[in-house]
């Protein structure tokens, strides 16, 4: 079992939220103190190295006109990273490429950051969420045929070393010639996020990692099992490995239940700050008709991360958006996390939210580094060859 | 109102359209907005009591299929003009609210012979004011409360307002989803149009706003006229559509003008004839 810390790099600094419609796209960024900012960048970049020390792997992400997240190009904090960390292979979960103007920029960067990290890195792809398509002037129509295409573009360009080939779909590219390749040959792995159920089959048949966040344990189980299937059926009947299945969940360790459950709670900023009004979680055409219009009705399907807003420790434990407590406790939760799934091989864990601090984070870090990790081998999670 | 359906050369496609009206009255192309083309249906048939009226529904609107990769408006006008062909329409006078107002224009400067005249009610489509001035309100992402305020004198006369049987809520999600598609981006505008409205100089036309309209900047209207060399009607007691807040007053005060513009066209064709 691999883990990968991340944060969103928020800013927690913000007044009731009463005063405000949306934390995410219509927030004023005059509630942005710039030398407050500059130092949160600092404690978010030792928090990563110190994950790196440690000898866990480290995740980044990328959100748009938010205080939730304060990295609006998750290439230049990964680039930070490759000369920073030793060892820690770098994953950006993920690069929103059905927004991108220029896809050919994402393979460019993603080799040169490979290149600088001799090879550690791992790159995701997401279609992106659907408060960023105002920000990314991004139609909300035909995201998901834009993400493969980029998708397929990307790695074309990765792949290809014998001079100029042109592209002419979405995108228009007359010369695509890219320098530096990736140092990983024939290129680095590629992970999807895992949404709904129609979203799996072309992760699947591709083989490429995917990872579910904060579903619970019944969807990822229902993601998990789709993915599978479609594995098998794209692959000659051969069993998906453990090692292709990611969850992205809310990790806090700490010496007590009750530190724990002080620090869980200070996590749980990242659900209860997520203040968005429906129009920007629902806006036309990012889903189909149907599902648009069945949302918000009673018979809708709540998503996990917002129901979880306000709950209590006990809920958040046994709905699989949060493993706290002392390092027993966090064990057996991943390991019936693992049954409940069919297995699964990488932990993305959100282990710092909100107003969290450097020291209460990195001893969290510690204990799952030094007593929680080790044990996940007994797990016995199945690796690709 | 009797709806058909027409083989038409662009795509390929089958484009349903609604027709009411004495056949031998002159012919009105009327394009609905995007509320849907039931929104209009009242206004319809208030035109009809004097005119042939043709009620395309625009690919994506009522039930309608979009057409594989069309994604902005000028596209559309192919399969407008290729469905006066189907229906053996040489020449029509195109009334158009909004969306439909924004697509009569682009069938106007692509085909400006075929029209008797064009009359655009609360037109969007062409961007005035500065690159760093919004041209039109944000109404596809935005608080629904909040767009009926902008778009209607009386919210309550949104047709989409009771939207509480599932079939509604899916027309009305499906009606939006066509609306965001085709004027995504740029926001409500063809940037070129500007430059082709010369084209229309020799039609007559006329721009019909509601008096309570929040879509377009203050102004809008009377520029748009002024380049168009358009006649001016308002609309009391309507906002952004008042072909569907005051349709029988809507239908009146344009009525005269395009029964005006068909007898001068007549005469004008009578002379060269002769």
């Amino acid at each position: 079992m691999k883990t990968w810390f991340f944060s969103e790099c928020p800013y927690p600094d913000l007044p009731d939220p009463e005063s405000y419609d949306s934390i995410r796209v219509s927030l004023p960024n005059s509630l942005y103190d710039p030398r407050r900012g500059a130092e949160l960048y600092d404690v978010y970049l030792d928090l990563w190295q110190a994950a790196d020390e440690l000898g866990l792997n480290i995740m980044t992400n990328e959100h748009h006109q938010t205080a939730t997240c304060l990295v609006p190009a998750v290439p230049l904090l990964a680039s930070i990273l490759a000369r920073t960390t030793q060892n820690a292979r770098i994953l950006i979960l993920g690069n929103p490429i059905a927004n991108r103007r220029d896809p050919l920029r994402v393979a460019e960067e993603m080799a040169l950051i490979d290149n600088l990290s001799k090879g550690r890195l791992e790159v995701g792809f997401v279609r992106g969420v659907p408060f960023e398509v105002l920000p990314a002037n991004s139609r909300p129509t035909g995201m998901h045929d834009r993400m493969w295409e980029a998708h397929d573009l990307i790695l074309k360009a990765w792949e290809t070393h014998d001079g100029p080939f042109s592209w002419e779909g979405n995108w228009h590219y007359r010369h695509v010639n890219i320098w530096p390749r990736p140092y990983q040959q024939p290129r680095p792995p590629v992970w999807v996020t895992g949404t709904s159920l129609t979203s799996v089959p072309e992760i699947a048949r591709h083989g490429h990692t995917m990872a579910a966040f904060v579903t619970g344990p019944t969807v990822a189980r229902g993601l998990f099992d789709e993915y599978r299937r479609v594995y098998a059926e794209s692959h000659g009947g051969a069993t998906a490995p453990d090692d292709r299945l990611g969850y992205g969940v809310q990790v806090f360790v700490a010496d007590t239940e009750a530190a724990a459950r002080e620090g869980a709670l200070k996590l749980r900023w990242y659900f209860d700050a997520n203040k968005v009004p429906p129009h920007l979680a629902n806006p036309p055409g990012y889903s189909p008709p149907k599902r648009a219009a069945a949302a918000g009705s009673a018979a809708a399907p709540v998503p996990q991360a917002r129901q979880a807003k306000g709950q209590s420790f006990e809920w958040m434990t046994e709905n699989g958006v949060l493993f706290a407590g002392t390092p027993d406790q966090v064990v057996e939760q991943i390991a019936s996390f693992h049954a409940a799934v069919g297995g699964f091989g990488h932990v993305l864990m959100m282990g710092h939210a909100g107003p969290m601090e450097y020291a209460e984070t990195v001893r969290s870090l510690e204990l799952y580094a030094t007593e929680v990790q080790p044990r996940l081998h007994e797990l016995g999670v199945a690796v690709a060859q | 109102m009797p709806i058909g359906q027409r083989k038409v050369h662009s795509w390929d496609a089958e484009v349903t359209y609604g027709e009411q009206g004495p056949d031998s009255a002159p012919a009105v192309l009327l394009l609905h907005g995007e509320e849907g083309p039931l929104a209009s249906k009242e206004f319809a048939a208030a035109m009809a009591l004097e005119h042939r009226v043709v009620t395309p529904f625009i690919p994506g609107f009522g039930g309608t299929e979009r057409l594989a990769g069309a994604d902005r408006p000028h596209q559309l006008a192919y399969v407008l003009l290729d469905l006066l062909d189907a229906l053996h329409l040489e020449r029509v006078a195109i009334v158009g609210t909004s969306l439909g107002a924004w697509l009569g224009l682009e069938v106007g400067v692509m085909e400006p012979r075929r029209l008797t005249s064009l009359t655009a009610v609360s037109p969007v489509g062409v961007k005035l004011n500065r690159r760093d001035e919004r041209s039109f309100a944000e109404i596809l992402v935005e608080n629904p409360h909040a767009v009926r305020e902008t778009l209607y004198a009386d919210p309550e006369l949104d047709p989409w307002l009771d939207d509480s049987d599932p079939d509604t809520k899916l027309a009305k999600a499906q009606t939006r989803e066509s609306f965001m598609h085709y004027v995504w981006e740029p926001y409500l505008h063809n940037p070129l149009l500007p430059k082709l409205l010369p084209r229309l100089r020799d039609l007559p036309t006329l721009v019909v706003d509601g008096e309570r309209d929040g879509l377009a900047p203050s102004g809008y209207y009377d520029q748009l006229a002024e380049r168009l060399e358009a006649a001016r009607r308002t609309i009391s007691r309507a906002g952004h559509y008042p072909d569907i807040e005051q349709p029988g007053a809507t239908a009146a005060a344009i009525g005269t003008f395009i029964t005006e513009a068909d007898s001068a066209d007549l005469s004008a064709r009578g002379k060269e004839l002769v």
